[in-house]
């Protein structure tokens, strides 16, 4: 199978739409006025899904659809949150939130959304697509995706979670990749937020691809899924620097390529204070990198760096900015192997601001001449919370096409 | 084909604080009832990147992380109407025409020379006059000094901003722009006063 930016551009389009349709079902019949924050299209693995569900501590209403595309739709929300706004539809619900009536009313809000947001995709691909019910699912630590798939099976015997796989040919379901459209709905009051996940199976995928994609510009489906490869790598390698240079144990807890609306991307961070720094990087392809920490993380970071000494805020400016070069020549330098080119790294630029806005200037950079934006993101933290360090990396979409061919086997 | 209220990128309140949608057609649950009275109006509402909202009576719109991005606030305080744009280019022209860059679905909210007359227009259907519109401008900064770009994006926003609400008349009757920090702006919707908080140092109000 063959994937190309005009498909991702059409998958987002429409993961937008399905989106909107979604917000706007949920504004009718609930009153609450909603927007719809992010849309992504991530080409991630399983395990990072997965984690995301964790991380947020969320529950989820799942519902499978078939017809024109076959796959898996996922509604995921923070209970206690998301159960006041059920009200509307089941009245009473709220007032015993852990009650029956309460999932009830969940699973008829999963109902409402989810068939809206597929009712978008319907009405592109010009053809129906049935929903099943929806199941109410509780995501805790023992589960994997593919049980929670499994188990909102509606039992016609298919295996869904076995083919909703972009890297199809691996065994590993842990590592497999998945194209997963991700959007973030939130009340305009931001009380309640909801996470929606579209899990397509490879073939549609492909179908889509087929209908709407470039297939001049089109690359093997491997090539985005060596480059997410790459990034995992990279990620692996800053860790394992982060570590040596700190002596605190660390690993990689999330490592995403996703393809987004360039103006999306500056919503991945909140408006929390952030420090770190950010750099430029040049060659094929360019772009900019930040690495950011919370401002308990960035502390730890500094004194792990000078353990016992009472180092003044320029010290500790400077133990970041070095920490900021090790992890990104950590992360970059595999690229520049795999690619077999050379990527400059420009002297890191050290911040400490409000978290969206740091990123917010390279975002306006690129959309002097991009739309969309490859955004790749990781997470390297330590097993006892010592430290997060986050990575945000932005390439320039035209370069990184090219940097994508590189990488892409030799057509047949 | 006009860009329709789904793919603008705006996000409008209406008088009764939802949106108008067509009737879904869906089964519903048994216990299910459509929301037939007035749900109460969000008393604060969001503005994300590239989008713009207005609000009228006893709301604030907030948006968050202006960086170079430019926050373009503007009041009727006699009509209690306010809009607020958080718009990262200072023009559509900026960028070449390519057949894949997004076309008429292109966000409005994302360029000033579309955010301005669109927050206008939004604003006049709720009861605002153009000539007692005021504006308040935040963000803009230079946070960064990149090799590759030869131009201060933030303070290209800022000066579009002026331009376009010059070419309409309104005045701009406070600025909080430029330096090499992060904004975050509430509004004031019935006053007017436009909020600015910094990271680190007091916030301003405008």
């Amino acid at each position: 199978m063959n994937l190309d930016v005009e498909s991702l551009r059409t998958f987002s389009n429409l993961a937008q739409s399905g989106a909107e349709e979604a917000a706007d079902s949920l504004s009718m019949l609930t009153g609450f006025d909603s927007r719809v924050a992010v849309t992504k299209v991530e080409m991630s693995t399983r395990s990072d899904v997965e984690q995301e569900f964790r991380e947020r501590d969320l529950v989820s209403v799942h519902i499978g659809f078939s017809g024109a595309i076959d796959g898996r739709t996922v509604l995921a929300f923070d209970r206690d949150r998301a159960v006041s706004l059920v009200d509307a539809l089941v009245p009473g619900a709220s007032d015993d939130p852990e009650s029956d009536l309460a999932t009830s009313g969940l699973k008829e809000l999963g109902n409402i959304m989810l068939g809206g947001f597929i009712d978008g995709w319907a009405d592109f691909l010009g053809e129906a697509i049935d929903i099943t019910t929806p199941t109410y699912v509780e995501l805790d630590a023992d589960r994997s995706l593919v049980d929670v798939i499994d188990a909102g099976d509606d039992g016609t015997g298919d295996a869904p979670g076995s083919d909703i796989a972009l890297g199809g040919d691996t065994s590993e379901a842990e590592s497999s990749h998945v194209l997963a459209f991700q959007n973030h709905l939130e009340t305009v009051d931001e009380e309640a937020g909801f996470y929606i996940y579209m899990l397509p199976t490879r073939a549609s995928v492909g179908r889509i691809v087929d209908a709407a994609g470039d297939a001049d510009d089109a690359l093997p489906v491997e090539t985005f899924t060596s480059f997410s490869q790459m990034i995992t790598d990279g990620a692996g390698q800053a860790s394992e620097d982060l570590t040596a240079m700190t002596g605190i144990d660390t690993d990689v807890d999330v490592s995403r390529l996703s393809f987004v609306p360039i103006e999306g991307v500056p919503m991945q961070l909140t408006d929390e204070t952030r420090r770190g720094v950010v750099l430029e990087f040049t060659g094929t392809p360019s772009g900019y990198i930040a690495i950011l920490f919370d401002p308990d993380s960035a502390e730890s970071v500094a004194d792990a760096l000078m353990p016992g000494m009472d180092a003044d805020p320029a010290m500790r400016k400077s133990a970041i900015q070095e920490i900021g070069n090790i992890v990104t020549s950590g992360f970059l330098d595999g690229w520049a192997d795999s690619l077999e080119t050379t990527i400059d790294i420009s002297p890191p630029t050290y911040v400490d601001d409000i978290g969206s806005a740091i990123v917010d200037p390279l975002v306006a950079e690129l959309a002097q001449t991009q739309e969309y934006a490859f955004l790749i993101d990781s997470a390297i933290a330590t097993p006892d919370e010592t430290f997060t360090c986050d990575i945000y990396a932005l390439p320039d979409e035209r370069e990184l096409r090219t940097a994508f061919e590189r990488l892409a086997p030799e057509p047949n | 084909m006009p860009p329709s209220d789904a793919d603008d990128g705006r996000c409008v309140v209406n008088d009764d604080g939802r949106r108008t949608v067509a009737d879904l057609g869906r089964p519903t649950h048994p216990h299910m009832k459509v929301y037939t009275t007035d749900p109460p109006t969000p008393d604060r509402v969001k503005v994300g990147v590239a989008e713009y909202a207005v609000a009228e009576g006893e709301s604030t719109l907030v948006t968050s992380g202006l960086g170079s991005c430019v926050g373009i606030a503007l009041v009727d305080a006699d009509a209690g109407v306010a809009g607020l744009a958080h718009a990262m280019l200072p023009s559509v022209g900026d960028r070449e025409p390519a057949a894949t860059d997004g076309g008429e679905n292109r966000p409005v909210g994302k360029y000033v020379d579309t955010a301005v007359p669109g927050l206008l227009d939004e604003m006049a259907d709720r009861g605002a006059v153009a000539s007692r519109v005021e504006a308040r401008l935040a963000g803009g900064s230079a946070m960064f000094d990149f090799s590759s770009s030869d131009s201060g994006v933030g303070e290209r926003n800022v000066a579009a901003a002026e331009a376009a609400l010059d070419d309409r008349d309104i005045p701009v009757v406070a600025t909080d722009v430029g330096g090499d920090y992060g904004r975050s702006l509430t509004l004031d919707a019935t006053t007017g006063a436009l909020s600015v908080r910094r990271a680190h140092g007091d916030d301003r109000t405008i």
